[in-house]
């Protein structure tokens, strides 16, 4: 696994307690996460990056938006 | 993306909000399905068969839908996901859902200070057309805003239904 998408607004557990709880899986705690999500305020993206999360993008979004955030952390 | 003025909630009319609904819509369209929406000249959706419906609540609250054939959900999947038509409909659930998640999120990022006060519902899908939405919030004003737009040329439709979207009774 080199990366995980990860939306903020989802079922069971929102994606801020996943980045969380994601520190303590000892397989896939160093896979990068990046939020991509409906939720726009600057304390959801402070709050995220925070957590942990390594890029933040807002719904909708174009794919040069993606790739501008997922590139780099592949390809570093 | 469409820059619009940061709009405070509490002083939002309602032709303000159907403005920003309508922009928040088209931008998504525009992104997600690469459609330029155009309004239609009937107002009304009696044939969806596919409803998405996301939920807002706390500075804004209300239920914001949207609804559309079989077939459009199904050429909405395909666009977004780029499938072929006839492996999209397994995915149309998905995709107007996630659909009506996007617009509801950049409406509501639209209204200065809103998106830290308001609250979006995951997204609901009922499929059929013979049913009946009411809303028990009788205490503030309901606001129906129908609108219906042509996606694409090849007799393709889609509405965006939302329904007493009032401003929340208290606010502290």
């Amino acid at each position: 696994m080199d990366l995980i998408l990860c939306d903020i607004n989802m079922p069971v557990m929102d994606g801020l307690e996943f980045v969380k709880r994601l520190k303590d899986v000892d397989n896939a705690k160093g896979v990068p996460v990046v939020m991509i999500t409906t939720e726009g305020s600057e304390s959801h993206v402070v709050q995220a990056l925070s957590m942990g999360a390594k890029g933040y993008i807002r719904k909708p979004f174009t794919p040069d938006q993606v790739k501008e955030h997922v590139l780099p952390l592949l390809q570093g | 993306m469409t820059r619009v003025p940061a709009i405070v909630p509490a002083v939002c009319d309602q032709e303000t909000l159907h403005f920003l609904l309508d922009v928040a819509s088209k931008e998504v369209f525009r992104m997600m399905v690469g459609c330029e929406l155009q309004p239609a000249a009937e107002a009304h959706c009696k044939a969806a068969e596919f409803t998405a419906m996301v939920g807002l609540a706390g500075e804004l609250c209300g239920v914001l839908s949207v609804r559309c054939s079989q077939s459009s959900a199904s050429q909405v999947a395909a666009l977004m996901l780029d499938l072929a038509p006839e492996t999209a409909a397994e995915h149309a659930w998905d995709a107007l859902g996630e659909l009506a998640n996007m617009i509801a999120g950049n409406f509501k990022n639209k209204l200065n200070g809103a998106s830290d006060r308001c609250m979006l519902s995951i997204p609901t899908v009922i499929t059929g057309a013979d049913y009946t939405f009411r809303s028990l919030d009788v205490a503030s004003p309901p606001w129906n805003c129908w609108s219906r737009w042509p996606i694409l040329p090849a007799a393709m439709e889609s509405s965006l239904w939302m329904q007493n979207l009032g401003r929340s009774r208290t606010h502290s």
